[in-house]
């Protein structure tokens, strides 16, 4: 039966997914979000652009009889003030809100992790299981989703581990035996729709993926199917890790890679608990490789850059491979192929990492280092080949690509040395660095 | 009147069953798609001065269609494949097949998929020759006719004589570059070593000349090979072709696909049927047929044949192909030398490695790199572009790659059939399973190459190491083996097609065994036996 619908987090990651599948299904919607999407209007969501934590902007738009599904929530690098905040507070005044207009159900999308065993230094965790707490205590009918890892095209968790399985070396913390249980998000969707139909009260339903597996073979899964090969995996001791990124969080929290709370993936087992509500659902599971293959094989629409852009990129990538300015004979070919051949990024980040690319000087040295690391079969390395492919066949660049670097053997040996040098150093700041950014792009946004 | 035989395909069976022919006073008219290698550009300059010279070097490098260029999403080769090339596979590909565990390529090109070989001409020995109903001496005077109608060049006193018995017509070997020449003289350092393993080093055996040969100039060196030689001192098919083609005895029917053979009431071939390129049928009566299509092509034919008279569509079993590994190296003792651009560049060095057993000898072909592109290589390795780019440069002139190729035997899992595709066309199906040993056998031989190349001062980091899918080598053979026994769906020591008379199987269909060693030139010289002594 079509219900009118108060969705919160609407523009984030499982939001997208979910809104789509409930505008077809006939609800009609009211959506939460702090930045309103680009070019959605007339879609037929009520869009209302608020913060949570600020009710006045969206009180009145919640209606008696609604039924919220309230998905926003601070996740990933955030700190504890703002996990308590967002995930805590937030959902407070969404309760008293929703209480006051007289809302139908309230259905919370919670997190596998708050019944982790081992949840130290792992604020998201017990922010979730306060807020938990607050959703059975508010007096309205309510019911607690808690999904496992969220994996497709774009998801945050399933970006950040493909991040650890595409080092040249993983780390594992810990022995990597803890299960998971990724599920795809159209099929998480599914189960919030066929949740939203019979609003099972008082209950608390988790929702896993088709197979559980070993978190440590999950990122071999990742791998094989990103890169087709497998992760060499380095084990390390999970206790004292966490122990130094909780102390040093609240100084370079920005910085790190990751957080000592995050890792707590590594300490437990994240499978769904059986729920007699499972036996009801009709819909399947989308085989997990499919979920993966899909996340890899996307790329964004492609925007064609103009001819100004192209021609700077193509020197700044001329001078970063052989020192100097390409011909104008490769200007024009490099033209060429970009307008013949025009490919979209994979990702929002690939973007940013190809606008840093096009910069040149260190910016460019640094997206080349973290493209050989992270995204080997993306853009900025395309394009890169594509520069020299030109160089070695041009008549004023080929001999510079044929010489040796130095004049000896002793100095190519010298040259050698000081190049790999020069490359752990740039990847170890590429990866902290760009690593971090593209982190933070990743993470999903808060409502 | 002399007698007529009609000939299917122009590939290295085709052509040398049709000299030979010639030469014997028949007739011979030959059906072909027969796509024409484009004339060379500028034969007189060098591959530097192609460079320096062209109005755009870029699009004969890469090609109009960027042919040549390979991008980081496709990670296979480590060669974009030449725009002047293409010819070889224009068109040939259009037929639905469906497969499994093999990737198949056709050719549609006049001289066939030879036109992109690599030169390597061994013979087989007595050993490789082991399942075959005649042995060395009743083959050495066909490899000696051949070698001499298309000019081979290595050497006869080296130790891969163990290997490469002598036969008639070998030209002294073409001047070696200078990392050839280090490697030969590491070897003689290792040689014990080698010896104790199993293996040796030689040089290589290759369709190129040393001297000039008739109308053909001898290799002037210009580093232009992977391009296409500009001077015919190079072999390929087409070369024999054109000669034929001076033949008043000769008629070439080019632009005929030949789909099926009409057959008359007794089972005996009267006639290929073609196809033209307009989409019109024609039918070519002949006595005599003779089968060069390759031996996919010449599978979907026969196949055809029995499906199209109603009769039940065999299985054949069989399917032979080489697995060839790509196993780059550096040779560290030419780290930071500059290279040779102007030198031969396909394989001139050759490698055995035998541990005993014809099933296990393993042919390795080194090749020195010198000129191929650089930037397929410097993408897929494990560094960013600027520092995969130094290394590169650093070790151009010590990179070589050894292709190693392995032997493969006839197996009831191998399977070529027919069906309908979904267009309603017949089509072929390839289902290929490698031996069950494959992959430890691999292992441990390409373990012993590394320390090989080791003693010689040469790494082969073990990532790089790529073996090629089946079907890459394109060394396909098996599927109508010859017999001195019989059976259904098998030739007689002639490559006589039990089944259906009047069909001879010149190409690669009725091998009985594939040794490592590449098979072209062994199809060459048993294409000449069949059509001198079959009748």
């Amino acid at each position: 039966m079509p219900r009118r619908l108060f969705v919160t987090g609407a523009s984030g990651f499982v939001g997208r997914h979910f809104l789509q599948a409930a505008r077809a299904r006939g609800h009609s919607i009211a959506a939460l979000s702090r930045s309103l999407p680009a070019g959605e209007a007339g879609d037929g969501i009520d869009w209302i652009q608020g913060d949570l934590l600020e009710p006045d902007a969206w009180r009145d738009a919640l209606r008696s009889d609604d039924i919220v599904l309230h998905l926003a929530a601070a996740t990933g690098k955030a700190n504890a003030e703002r996990h308590q905040a967002i995930n805590v507070t937030g959902t407070r005044a969404l309760l008293d809100a929703a209480a006051h207009a007289g809302a139908a159900h309230f259905v919370f999308v919670s997190s596998i992790a708050t019944r982790f065993p081992d949840q130290r230094h792992y604020p998201y965790a017990h922010a979730k299981a306060a807020a938990e707490r607050a959703v059975r205590e508010a007096g309205i009918p309510w019911t607690i989703i808690r999904p496992t890892i969220i994996v497709g095209a774009g998801a945050p968790v399933l970006e950040s581990f493909a991040l650890l399985a595409g080092l040249p070396v993983t780390p594992i913390f810990g022995d990597g035996q803890a299960q998971v249980q990724p599920i795809d998000v159209h099929d998480l969707v599914a189960r919030l729709l066929a949740v939203i139909d019979a609003l099972p009260a008082s209950e608390v339903i988790e929702f896993g993926g088709p197979e559980r597996l070993a978190l440590e073979d999950w990122i071999g899964r990742i791998r094989a199917v990103r890169s087709g090969d497998a992760p060499r995996l380095l084990h390390l001791p999970l206790a004292p890790i966490r122990t130094v990124l909780a102390a040093l969080e609240p100084a370079l929290l920005p910085v790190l890679p990751l957080t000592a709370g995050q890792l707590a993936t590594f300490a437990n087992d994240g499978v769904a608990a059986a729920h007699p509500f499972h036996d009801t659902l009709s819909c399947g599971f989308t085989p997990l490789d499919d979920s993966l293959a899909g996340s890899q094989l996307q790329r964004l629409p492609a925007v064609a850059p103009d001819a100004a852009t192209l021609t700077r990129e193509c020197h700044a990538f001329s001078r970063h491979l052989i020192g100097c300015d390409a011909p104008a004979d490769v200007v024009e070919s490099y033209l060429r192929h970009e307008r013949e051949h025009n490919v979209g990024p994979f990702s929002a980040f690939e973007h940013e990492l190809l606008e840093r690319a096009r910069r040149g000087g260190l910016s460019t040295t640094l997206a080349d280092a973290y493209a050989a690391r992270v995204l080997r079969t993306g853009l900025v390395r395309r394009k890169m080949t594509l520069v020299l492919a030109l160089l070695e066949t041009h008549r004023e660049t080929f001999e510079s690509i044929d010489a040796p670097p130095a004049a000896s053997p002793f100095g190519t040996w010298w040259h050698l040395i000081t190049r790999g040098l020069a490359e752990v150093a740039v990847t170890a700041i590429a990866l902290a660095w760009l690593g971090a950014a593209h982190w933070r792009a990743s993470r999903e946004a808060i409502a | 009147m002399s007698e007529s035989v009609l000939v299917i395909g122009s590939g290295p069976s085709g052509v040398h069953a049709a000299a030979t022919l010639l030469s014997r006073g028949f007739r011979v008219r030959m059906l072909d798609v027969g796509h024409m290698r484009p004339e060379p550009v500028r034969a007189d300059a060098s591959l530097n001065d192609l460079k320096r010279t062209l109005p755009d070097p870029t699009e004969y490098f890469l090609g109009n269609r960027w042919e040549a260029l390979v991008l980081n999403d496709d990670e296979e080769e480590y060669y974009g494949f030449p725009p002047g090339k293409q010819y070889v596979f224009q068109g040939a590909n259009a037929h639905d097949a469906r497969t499994r565990g093999f990737d198949p390529l056709f050719s549609h090109a006049a001289g066939g998929l030879a036109e992109a070989w690599t030169g390597g001409s061994y013979p087989f020995d007595e050993r490789d020759l082991g399942p075959w109903p005649f042995g060395w001496q009743e083959l050495a005077p066909y490899y000696g006719r051949v070698a001499e109608r298309i000019g081979i060049s290595g050497s006869c006193d080296d130790d891969m004589v163990t290997h490469f018995p002598v036969h008639a017509g070998v030209q002294p070997p073409v001047p070696a570059d200078a990392h050839t020449q280090k490697l030969l003289s590491q070897y003689e350092g290792a040689r014990s070593a080698w010896l104790a393993q199993g293996a040796r080093l030689g040089r290589a055996r290759i369709a190129t000349l040393s001297r000039p040969l008739g109308h053909r100039n001898a290799c002037h060196q210009s580093g232009r090979c992977q391009w296409g030689c500009p001077t015919d001192a190079f072999y390929t098919p087409s070369i024999t072709l054109r000669d034929c083609m001076a033949d008043d005895a000769f008629e070439y029917v080019p632009g005929h696909e030949v789909t099926h053979l009409a057959l008359d009431g007794s089972g005996r071939a009267t006639a290929a049927v073609a196809k033209r390129v307009d989409g019109v049928e024609e039918r070519f009566e002949a006595n005599r047929i003779l089968m060069a299509a390759g031996t996919l092509s010449t599978a979907r034919i026969v196949l055809t044949t029995l499906a199209l008279a109603g009769e039940e569509i065999p299985e054949l079993t069989g399917l032979m192909d080489n697995r060839q590994v790509m196993m780059p190296f550096v040779n560290l003792a030419l780290v930071g030398k500059p290279f040779e651009a102007e030198s031969y560049q396909y394989h001139q060095l050759a490698l055995g490695l035998d541990p005993g057993g014809s099933h296990d000898y393993v042919h390795g072909l080194i090749t020195t790199l010198t000129t191929a592109l650089v930037h397929p290589v410097v993408q897929s390795m494990p560094f960013s572009m600027k520092s995969s780019l130094a290394i590169l440069r650093s070790f151009h002139s010590a990179l070589a790659l050894l292709n190693v190729n392995f032997a493969d035997d006839r197996r009831s899992e191998n399977r070529v059939g027919l069906e309908r595709g979904g267009d309603d066309e017949w089509r072929l199906t390839i289902a290929y399973t490698s031996a069950a040993d494959e992959s430890e056998r691999l292992r441990a031989r390409l373990r012993t190459l590394r320390r090989l190349l080791l003693r010689l001062g040469c790494v082969a980091p073990p990532m790089m190491t790529r073996p090629r899918p089946m079907g890459a080598s394109v060394h396909y053979a098996g599927t109508f083996p010859m017999s001195g026994s019989g059976g259904d769906w098998t030739t007689d020591a002639h490559g006589a097609l039990r089944g259906i008379e009047g069909v001879w199987l010149v190409d690669g269909s009725s091998f009985p065994s594939l040794p490592a060693k590449n098979l072209t030139f062994t199809l060459m010289a048993n294409a000449c036996r069949i059509a001198e002594e079959a009748f």
